[in-house]
């Protein structure tokens, strides 16, 4: 029997309001993915016990994360008078202070006390007074963190969800309604391709077939972008409530989830949200009594990166290898299983209730006038503070790495890569004049992408992450078109060269080359491919030209093995031993009491710097030898784990031909074109 | 646990239709069963499913999550995200696999053990870091992961 709002509301109101003010302390550790890395489980695990054990009036619980990240493990005490502080970061020291303080016996604030989250206490400063949030205007997309159990779908009601549908089925607002109020809102798609999403709507709801698929990506495979994780595993409701606006904007009756199967916390909290969002009739048959009916469901990844493409995406769910092909027909004419079909980001979906429920000029109190609405941005690499902000449009790059304490290590700021590896790799001289706004950087080259933005210090070496990023845009290239899988080979055999020290004058003009044979490929992962090749040739041309011409890198944490060498400053020092006994490769030996490091096999790892600074010291003048003839080790596709069963052929043959014609074909387009 | 036989992959795949985007879940579900995809499975996936066994295998080996033989005991997933790579990601990649004298993807028997890349699920705080058997190990240096690498080789 389907319930309507009101009675959800009601039984949800009763609920939230006993959590929210509870009977006993209630301590809720922040459970999602960074804090389980950073160990929650076992504190989790420890506290329970002691609780059990000594029998006190405590209860424990569960909420995602606030986005503080780097103060995790974070823990929430909320007391019996509805007010509720965050804690972190949390050791397991820390639980028997965390007991007493739920208790009450604490007479002066904690030392791991970060703020208020809810009412006052103490004189405990709130949240919003946090340096690392001093950007943040107004926490709309993230409203919900660290106020529901995440895994509650009562929480998610009592705190205005689902309004939003209900409001849509009372007020009788039809698709074109809902779609210029998505329109009017400036909402554009968060993917990174920042398409408007009330216009994308439009497709999909003039075509006229029986089943109409409305797709949510959230395939967020940019390394350094987890902001799609923070909603999923924090918000699971608003994303599946965007959905069923979205599905009652364009006429779809199915959905899917696309979710990556590295989140497999967000893959639990999504399935168990939709699972009692059918039970309570929210989705399924006849939504919220009215007549309008949406089926969603979960499809679980399995590691390809190109399935982030819509139409990679879409070939991943109907059962075949996710290889994108090309445009058109476009998806709004035939997607999923052939039939008209709208993908849209985990981000845009989640911003959709806010909107129909305040109204477009609410959304666009914030923003720039290109972009309107508040964004999530995940901020990692050189900084002492890595974490989410929810950030309005505008706001400065240099502001965001000042609240993340600047550039950890003290070194100076040298380039912003965001967005992942096919949207860019700009200077600290063009970066620390941008605002977080699209237009500013397609400007320089470049994309702002899904929102990760990592920044880099100047101990990074330039060749070494263009080798990294094209290995990584080479290994996941579907293999469809020749341009991007054998671009970004040719791309990747060049850089490993460089960093091999063996790098050659010719070899910017056929970067250029490949750079410009890229774009003639037919999904955007093989034409933005030499995005970060492009901006490294041309905004660090220094740095480039000293690693390929003068075979010499600035970057300390640089291991290119052809640009650096390591030599013993002092054959004294007692830490040699040591050094010597941790080297992988056995290259550091001591012959008649003198130490030696064999750089030819010498992998620079660091190991023996790391623990005989005073006595190794790795340099950079431009007289390592070239390296010998280049040895694939890595990225071969031909390992164990994906040996065919009936293939005969001795894998390794295959990888030393593979890999020795590459090579060979190389230099013959070299010697072509030059 | 590992008893490949027929009846036991069509009890874990009862609610599996043709043209119902049920393939990769099928795969997930046997592959979480028995940890890997053996010949066996792929036939009686393809029969369920109504594809033909070179498209379950095609699809199947497009993915870099399946795997066709038994797993190793320890894998050792190494983030090549960014956040990690500027904490000398790769020294610590290079370092593990020169004291198991392996390729990154590489299973070996003894001690049976892979190093194989993983990617960014963003606790880029950890940085740099690895999963051993999906459990974080962060914070490393390239000193920290040889140790690491060292008593894995020794326990065996």
């Amino acid at each position: 029997m389907q319930q309507d709002y009101y009675t959800l509301r009601a039984q949800a109101d009763i609920e939230y309001s006993i959590w929210s003010q509870p009977e006993k302390p209630r301590i809720d550790f922040a459970y999602d993915t960074s804090s389980i890395a950073s160990g929650t489980e076992e504190i989790m695990n420890k506290l329970n016990e002691k609780l059990i054990n000594e029998n006190h009036q405590i209860e424990t619980g569960v909420v995602a994360g606030y986005g503080l990240q780097y103060l995790n493990p974070l823990v929430q005490i909320t007391f019996t008078d509805g007010t509720t502080v965050l804690y972190g970061p949390v050791t397991s020291d820390n639980i028997d202070d965390l007991i007493n303080e739920a208790l009450g016996n604490n007479r002066n604030p904690l030392d791991i006390t970060i703020g208020m989250l809810h009412g006052n206490r103490n004189d405990i400063p709130t949240i919003d007074k946090h340096s690392f949030l001093q950007l943040e205007e107004e926490r709309r997309l993230t409203r919900n963190l660290g106020f529901i159990d995440p895994d509650l779908i009562n929480h998610y009601i009592a705190r205005d969800g689902y309004l939003a549908v209900n409001s849509i089925f009372e007020k009788k607002l039809t698709d074109e309604e809902i779609r210029k109020e998505i329109s009017d809102s400036g909402l554009a798609g968060r993917g990174g391709a920042f398409f408007p999403t009330g216009v994308k709507w439009g497709f999909l709801s003039s075509a006229s077939t029986e089943d109409k698929y409305l797709v949510c990506n959230a395939d967020e495979g940019d390394p350094g972008s987890w902001v799609n994780r923070i909603l999923m595993e924090g918000d699971p409701h608003s994303i599946i409530e965007g959905m069923i606006i979205g599905a009652l904007g364009t006429f779809a009756n199915k959905g899917y989830i696309y979710i990556r199967s590295e989140y497999p916390l967000a893959i639990s909290r999504m399935q168990k949200a939709i699972d009692d969002a059918y039970s309570l009739g929210i989705l399924g048959q006849n939504i919220l009594r009215s007549n309008f009916s949406f089926d969603l469901r979960i499809i679980k990844g399995a590691g390809a990166y190109v399935c982030g493409e819509e139409t990679g995406l879409i070939a991943s769910i109907q059962d075949s290898r996710g290889m994108p092909r090309i445009k058109p027909p476009f998806p709004a004419n035939s997607g999923v299983f052939f039939n008209p079909t709208n993908v849209n980001n985990v981000e845009s979906f989640a911003s959709i209730p806010m909107i129909m429920r305040n109204g477009s000029n609410w959304y666009k109190e914030y923003g720039v006038e290109s972009i309107s609405g508040t964004k999530l941005f995940s901020i990692s690499g050189d900084v002492k503070k890595a974490g989410i902000m929810e950030l309005p449009w505008g706001v400065k790059i240099t502001d965001v790495l000042e609240t993340c304490g600047g550039i950890s290590n003290n070194k100076p700021f040298k380039a912003l890569q965001a967005g992942g590896p096919l949207a860019g790799y700009l200077p600290s001289s063009i970066a620390g004049t941008l605002e977080l706004e699209p237009n500013q950087f397609k400007e320089h080259g470049a994309l702002v992408g899904s929102g990760g933005l990592v920044f880099i210090s100047d101990s990074a070496c330039s060749i070494q992450l263009n080798l990294l990023f094209s290995q990584f845009v080479e290994d996941e290239s579907c293999g469809r078109c020749t341009t991007c899988h054998g671009g970004n080979q040719r791309m990747t055999e060049i850089f490993r060269r460089i960093s091999r020290g063996n790098g050659r004058i010719e070899d910017k003009a056929n970067l250029d080359i490949i750079g410009n044979t890229l774009l003639y490929s037919n999904c955007v992962h093989g034409q933005a491919s030499p995005t970060i090749m492009k901006n490294t040739v041309s905004h660090f041309a220094d740095d480039y030209e000293d690693c390929v011409i003068n075979k010499k890198c600035s970057g300390d944490v640089c291991s290119c093995p052809g640009l650096t060498k390591l030599i013993i400053v002092d054959q004294f020092d007692k830490k040699l031993d040591e050094a010597m006994n941790i080297c992988p490769t056995g290259m550091i030996k001591k012959i008649n009491g003198k130490y030696t490091i064999n750089m030819k096999d010498c992998i620079r790892c660091g190991a023996c710097i790391e623990l005989a600074p005073e006595a190794i010291k790795k340099v950079s003048d431009g007289t390592t030898q070239e390296m010998p003839e280049f040895i694939p080790r890595i990225f071969s596709e031909n390992h164990k784990s994906l040996t065919p069963h009936s293939v005969l052929i001795e894998p390794s043959s295959i990888t030393t031909n593979v890999l020795v014609r590459g090579e060979k074909s190389l230099s013959g387009m070299e010697n072509m074109t030059i | 646990m590992n008893n490949y036989d027929k009846n036991n992959i069509l009890n874990l795949l009862d609610s599996v239709s043709p043209d119902n985007a049920d393939l990769l879940e099928t795969l997930h579900i046997i592959q979480e069963h028995f940890g890997y995809l053996s010949k066996e499975a792929l036939e009686i996936v393809s029969e369920l499913l109504s594809l033909s066994v070179a498209h379950v295998y095609g699809t199947a080996t497009y993915y870099a999550d399946f795997r066709f033989v038994p797993p190793p005991e320890t894998i050792i997933g190494w983030c090549s995200g960014p956040a990690c790579l500027l904490k000398n990601g790769v020294g610590i990649r290079d370092a593990m696999l020169a004291v198991f004298g392996t390729e990154l993807g590489e299973q070996l028997d003894n001690p049976s053990v892979e190093v194989c890349m993983a990617q960014c699920n963003g606790t880029c705080e950890q940085a740099p870091q690895i999963w051993v058997n999906n459990k974080v190990v962060g914070k490393l240096t390239a000193a920290k992961a040889i140790e690491l690498a060292r008593s894995i080789k020794e326990d065996i």
